[in-house]
């Protein structure tokens, strides 16, 4: 069981929406955050609070956590599964396009966990997991600011669990997933990319539910002694 | 955007020296390989035109980018 009080950036869709989900399931108490109110109906129908804010406005993402504390006290874990793909190469990427990328990667969750990192805000044992990617330490041309940040996050999470303990943190590293975030990008992951993927996977691609059942793993007693740890969940395919 | 401009536009795109017209063939250059490709998708992008990577499978000359982007190019 998950109890306690649980705050998940990102939770309109995708990994963010199925990991809330879980997490209702197990008996906890969730404030889900994302930027789009309206696609949190679904959540708060479920049963979790809804707290509309937008992760690059920090000061209304805090005022939203400080409301999430006051009504269901401090945290016992972070949720971030807010993420910005830019499928580009560098050289035709525009700028306010990668500092969308590395405001949603990395500094969001950089300047949040300053927030995790107060009494004010978690419990002494509360977990922060990220939603990281392969693509953190398998680089691929088109992805370069993606990769990128998602490496930093990676380095955010291995650098705050030394700062923070005995909170921990953790992230997951998911390969390619059907989520809509990809779908947006249909025309890179189409039939044949999804064929090759099938071929590169010995354990077959991973799902969302993969992910969402590391993280819960993550969240829970049972990973106790695991921080500073970030878990591929590809299906094998950066074996 | 007149047939000029878009070719234009890929040449800056791919940074080829030499015009294109639709009767070059992008195979001679070495700039159109899978990450020109990748760059020629950005701009389709830009302008509004869908393409995936199998759309580029049988392009081969300026001719069939275009064809490619004919919606978006004025008549």
């Amino acid at each position: 069981m998950l109890e306690g009080h649980h705050i998940v950036f990102g939770a309109s869709s995708g990994i963010g929406e199925a990991i809330a989900q879980r997490l209702i399931e197990r008996g906890g108490t969730v404030s889900a955050l994302a930027r789009r109110a309206e696609r949190l109906e679904t959540l708060a129908a479920a049963g979790a609070t809804a707290f509309p804010a937008d992760v690059t406005d920090f000061e209304g993402t805090k005022q939203a956590l400080e409301q999430a504390v006051a009504q269901h006290g401090p945290a016992r874990s972070f949720v971030y599964c807010a993420g910005f793909q830019l499928i580009k190469p560098v050289r035709m990427s525009k700028a306010e396009e990668v500092r969308q990328v590395v405001d949603v990667n990395l500094t969001a969750p950089l300047l949040l966990a300053g927030l995790f990192a107060s009494k004010k805000f978690t419990s002494t044992d509360a977990v922060f997991c990220t939603v990281s990617s392969i693509a953190a330490t398998r680089a691929e041309a088109g992805i370069v600011a993606y990769g990128a940040t998602k490496a930093g996050m990676d380095g955010m999470v291995r650098g705050l669990a030394r700062e923070v303990g005995p909170r921990r943190v953790v992230g997951v590293a998911p390969g390619w997933l059907d989520t809509e975030m990809t779908q947006r990008s249909s025309h890179i992951y189409n039939d044949k990319f999804r064929e090759e993927l099938a071929k590169m996977s010995p354990a077959g691609p991973a799902s969302v539910e993969n992910v969402v059942d590391t993280v819960e793993f993550l969240l829970s007693p049972a990973a106790a002694a695991i921080t500073g740890e970030i878990i591929r969940v590809d299906g094998g395919a950066a074996a | 955007m007149t047939e000029q401009d878009f070719f234009a536009r890929v040449q800056e795109t791919l940074e080829v020296d030499d015009p294109i017209d639709r009767s070059t063939n992008l195979e001679l250059f070495e700039e159109y390989d899978s990450l020109g490709i990748l760059n020629l998708m950005s701009l389709f992008d830009e302008i509004g035109v869908e393409v995936d990577q199998d759309s580029f499978a049988d392009v081969a000359t300026g001719e069939d980018l275009l064809r490619l982007a004919s919606d978006k190019i004025d008549a």
